[in-house]
């Protein structure tokens, strides 16, 4: 599974891409003060301090055993990664970045909810280096707060905006609409009172309803409805001019920032830029020619732990993503944001490709008025952001020709051999 | 082989679930010819299709021996004919094979507009009828009532029509003795020139096309050449044989039997049902009277749903064709569908049933684009064209008139209901002939009626509007002019080739109206508003607007979604296949499904 044999090779053509963006660090912290979200479809468990212990030192471990490259952003994301305690979640911080090459700027980021924020929990996340607070506040009307089973109510949001306030983070909010039985009012009032606090980055969600979630079941059995698509595009449309208007511009088709507050982080997802990762259920990417390669750890604690714990690699998933897969993420990815791609940044991610000719493909959806193209730049009509999926679905769709003409040409001309080597940047004490 | 005076041909006229097959199960217990309670219920019903769906698809033939009360034994061939008014000149040419035939009605429910023309077929072949009244033993019988009625009809004594139950096995005796003493021996001679008549063939993939045939005079035999008359073909005979349940073979079969022959053909097109086959050192001159090239009546175009399958489908009707020479198709295109075939069919029965089969047999997913007839176009410089397919409809400027194929049809129905029947006759361009009693309580209806009109739903409507009372056949009478246009949809201005129908201009809006609002349920909504329009030439005669997409968008997208969401947008491929574009426009190919369901 973890060929460490041609690592060497890849590791040296990889760092051909000099100028590429460095590194981004996830790192899933699957704990939960009390029962799940109903709605939320990431792995947690509920928290205890022996597991949560456990989970550190594996990490810990995970991490020392993990050959790394420079890293600028780090994020902890959940569950709830303050549902640890004060010592707990500052040694978690601390000590990572002691064992990754962590830069002196980088952005770290931890996700908190609102009931799991004291005064002890910030103070130890500023002296541990973290920068930037991800607040759960979701909403600001009891009744939505109820109907998504948050464990927090409203004066919680506004006691952890005041502690929280008083550290340097950049601050962002995230907010769900599409609510069950949530009207547009409700929406707008507490799109309002999120603005009214002005942290700096905004992430509106509409709530979907993922498989598996006690919501999904609901909705299955008509215990609940959506609120329907026409709302939730009123929703949409009325957040992203409230929010404009408030100096946060969108950069994502669910973000929004006052100007150079982006998450720098989750732009790397969407950019296609590296990110190693830590924890149970927690995904990294990297890429670069020739093995641009995404895998996965078990979502699973115990199973994590015991890989970790007996040398050996925890995965339980590795994709190598051939330039069709490569070519739909492109779109995927770059497409939700505002920017869109410029034919630079094909030819860093598809460099097999001429793109021009990979534009070209692209033109009924231009001729449409779906896809802007200016001065190099594609995009998707900022309007049209809602049915982003439709028109992402039509891209790959016509970009599909021209993708599998290269591959057959590049078949025919043998030099699509390196795709059956495995490789990676990392190093496992087990490996070799 | 038995002397000729010991063999008996017939066949059964029924009405669906009158109980044919029941007592042909009967019969073949009582002769032996099968174990009694050992075998699956109708036996001659092979098809698995044929067994679902209550009726008989193919001809079958059984041999039984038959030992009499005279002491003497005698060859009994049962030739079942196909059941559905599709296949009239099969059974036609079935029971040409015969020369007696019973006819068997239920008698809860008296004789029906299907047996009656079955029974004119008979007739006119000089087909000894012996009447038969099923069922007795059911709390509704009306076994006097019915055998007045049948007596009447055929016009025998009431004494003549035998009463049974093909359950309990009541008189069927009396119907095997009957088969002795009333229906006649073959007339034909062993040592006049050779001519057997072909009832039914089909296609073995091991041994070749297996031909059934009643031999009428002289004799074919093991190593005979032989000559197809409408084909021209020639063939040496491998193999002759008796048609028990399995085949069993023999040395030769002479004139009066019944059985098969095998010989070397690939292709049942070469055997066709109604031709006569000769030998050639006993040559005859001329062949049987009565055989005819079937034409089909009823045309669709057949897609691919998955457009990477026409080859896949090119392969199964061929295959298909082996065993069925009523089949006809030739490749079309179409924009909205890709590539097919237009395939002609007997009916829309046998439309449906090759539908089905190209599913169960070959696994391939139909789109069908409305079944239509073919009409006579004469244009105004003269020229006759036959139209298959309404892409093809010349431009209605160079149109002088359209013609259209007529039948004439048979409806039986309790007087309770001739207003209703009368209605949904009118309603669908049908003109009243004539009535006629067949008994007390019913009436026999003739009317003619545009075949088009016919082929859709009219038997279902019948059966509601009669609360499943009066039955139902028809025939081709011939073409007649009919003020006949082609409706078109368009889909944001694009014209969707696979739903242009040819339809009478007085219909137009109406069925426009039922497709257009239809359409609009169906197409879910897209990137762009989608205008839905009927109409002929440029003039829209019905509208719809499907809004535009307003939400289709995946709210999070972070690192470990991004595989997740990637297959998802791969499966989202899988599943377009499954839609058909016209313009910019994505049509799922439920619609094409749903249009065919539309109510006229």
């Amino acid at each position: 599974m973890w060929d460490i044999s041609s690592t060497d090779s890849v590791f040296r053509e990889s760092e051909k891409l000099s100028d590429s963006p460095k590194y981004g660090c996830y790192v899933h912290v699957p704990f939960c003060a009390g029962e799940k979200c109903p709605y939320c479809g990431f792995y947690s468990i509920r928290y205890s301090p022996e597991s949560a212990t456990e989970y550190i030192e594996t990490v810990l471990q995970h991490a020392r055993s993990t050959e790394v490259p420079v890293i600028d952003t780090l994020y902890f994301g959940g569950g709830t990664p303050t549902s640890l305690s004060p010592e707990a979640i500052s040694r978690l911080i601390t000590k990572l970045k002691s064992i990754l090459p962590v830069e002196d700027n980088s952005e770290i980021t931890v996700e908190a909810n609102p009931e799991t924020v004291d005064n002890e929990t910030t103070e130890a996340l500023f002296e541990a280096g973290v920068n930037r607070v991800s607040l759960g506040a979701q909403s600001f009307r009891p009744a939505q707060l109820k109907t998504l089973g948050r464990r927090h109510d409203i004066d919680k949001i506004y006691e952890a905006y005041e502690i929280l306030h008083k550290y340097p983070f950049s601050l962002s909010f995230d907010l769900i609409f599409g609510i069950p039985r949530q009207s547009v009012r409700d929406w707008e009032i507490s799109l309002d009172k999120a603005i009214e606090l002005g942290p700096d980055h905004i992430s509106i969600y509409c709530l979907s309803f993922e498989s598996g979630t006690p919501f999904a079941d609901a909705l299955r059995m008509g215990a609940i409805y959506p609120v329907g698509d026409d709302v939730e595009r009123e929703m949409y449309d009325l957040a992203s001019s409230r929010l404009t208007v408030a100096d946060y511009g969108r950069y994502e088709i669910s973000n929004f920032a006052k100007p150079k507050c982006e998450s720098r982080h989750n732009l790397k997802y969407w950019t296609g830029a590296g990110y190693i990762a830590f924890g149970p259920a927690a995904h990294g990417y990297i890429p670069g020619p020739p093995n641009w390669t995404r895998y996965a750890f078990p979502s699973n604690l115990e199973e994590y732990t015991l890989l970790i714990n007996s040398g050996r690699e925890p995965l339980a998933a590795v994709e190598k993503l051939d330039l069709q897969k490569r070519s739909a993420e492109f779109l995927m990815l770059r497409l939700r944001l505002d920017h869109g791609f410029s034919e630079e940044e094909i030819t860093a991610h598809l460099p097999e490709l001429e793109p021009a000719e990979y534009i070209a493909a692209l033109q009924p959806l231009i001729d449409d008025n779906k896809i802007l193209l200016e001065a190099g730049q594609v995009r998707i009509a900022p309007r049209d952001m809602f049915i982003s999926d439709a028109i992402i679905f039509r891209a790959v769709e016509l970009t599909d020709p021209y993708i599998k003409e290269i591959v057959t040409k590049r078949k025919s001309a043998g030099s699509e051999t390196s795709m059956l080597e495995y490789s990676t940047r990392f190093r496992f004490p087990g490996g070799s | 082989m038995a002397d000729r005076e010991y063999i008996r041909n017939f066949s059964i006229i029924a009405h669906i679930d009158h109980g044919k097959s029941t007592l042909a199960d009967r019969m073949l217990e009582l002769t032996g010819a099968v174990e009694v309670g050992r075998h699956e219920e109708q036996l001659l019903d092979n098809m698995e299709l044929e067994r679902e769906r209550g009726i008989t698809i193919k001809s079958h033939a059984v041999k039984m021996d038959y030992t009499a009360t005279d002491g003497d034994t005698y060859e009994f061939n049962l030739i079942d004919t196909p059941g559905h008014v599709d296949f009239t000149y099969e059974v036609s040419r079935s029971l040409a094979a015969c020369e007696g035939a019973l006819l068997l009605v239920d008698a809860t429910q008296g004789i029906e507009a299907q047996t009656i023309s079955n029974l004119y077929l008979a007739m006119e072949n000089d087909l000894e009828i012996i009447p038969v009244v099923n069922k007795i033993d059911m709390p509704t019988a009306r076994p006097e009532d019915i055998a007045v009625e049948l007596a009447d009809f055929i016009g025998c004594e009431i004494t003549d029509v035998i009463m049974v139950s093909a359950k309990t096995g009541e008189g069927i005796p009396d119907v095997l003795e009957a088969i002795v003493g009333r229906i006649p021996p073959p007339s034909g001679n062993s040592d006049s020139p050779t001519k057997a008549l072909i009832f039914d063939s089909f296609y073995d993939s091991y041994r070749g096309v297996v031909v059934y045939i009643r031999v009428v005079d002289g004799e074919i035999a093991v190593r005979d050449h032989i000559r197809f008359f409408a084909s021209g073909k020639e063939f040496e005979v491998d193999e002759v044989g008796y048609l028990r349940l399995n085949l069993e073979k023999t040395d030769k079969l002479s004139a009066g039997e019944v059985g098969y022959i095998m010989a070397s053909i690939k292709n049942v097109g070469d055997a066709r049902v109604g031709d006569t086959i000769t030998t050639l050192d006993n040559i005859a001159d001329r062949p049987l009277p009565g055989y005819k090239t079937v034409k089909p009546m009823v045309y669709s175009g057949f897609y691919p749903a998955a457009t990477e399958d026409f080859e896949n489908l090119r392969s199964a009707i061929e295959k298909l064709r082996l065993n069925d020479a009523s089949l006809i198709f030739e490749p079309e295109t179409s924009a909205a569908l890709g590539f097919g075939f237009r395939c002609g069919f007997l009916g829309l029965l046998h439309l449906e049933i090759t539908q089905e089969r190209l599913f169960r047999e070959y696994g391939l997913d139909i789109v069908a684009t409305v079944p239509n007839v073919e009409y006579r176009v004469v244009k105004n410089d003269g020229e006759t064209v036959l139209v298959e397919n309404p892409a093809n409809m010349p431009d209605a400027v160079d149109v002088d008139y359209i013609e259209e194929p007529f039948v004439e049809a048979e409806i039986i129905t309790p007087h309770l209901y001739v207003s209703p029947i009368m209605d949904l006759v009118k309603d669908r361009r049908g003109e009243y002939i004539a009535t006629e009693y067949v008994d007390p309580d019913r009436v026999l209806l003739r009317f003619s009626i545009p075949l088009s009109e016919v082929i859709f739903d009219f038997f279902d409507k019948m059966k509601t509007v009669s609360r499943g009372y009066a039955s139902f056949d028809y025939h081709i009478t011939g073409y007649r002019k009919a003020d006949l246009v082609r409706l078109d949809v368009r889909v944001n201005g694009d014209i969707v080739d696979a739903l242009s129908v040819i339809i009478h201009r007085d219909r137009t809006y109406d069925w426009g109206q039922k497709l257009v609002s239809k359409l609009k349920e169906l197409i879910p909504r897209q990137m762009y508003e989608v205008i839905i329009q009927a109409a002929i030439g440029s003039r829209v005669i019905s509208r719809a607007r499907r809004a535009p997409l307003r939400k289709n968008v995946t709210a999070k997208c972070y690192g470990g979604d991004i595989t997740r969401k990637r297959k998802l947008l791969e499966r989202q491929k899988e599943g377009k296949r499954r839609m058909k574009m016209v313009g910019n426009v994505e049509i799922p190919q439920d619609a094409f499904f749903a249009i065919l369901k539309i109510e006229r």
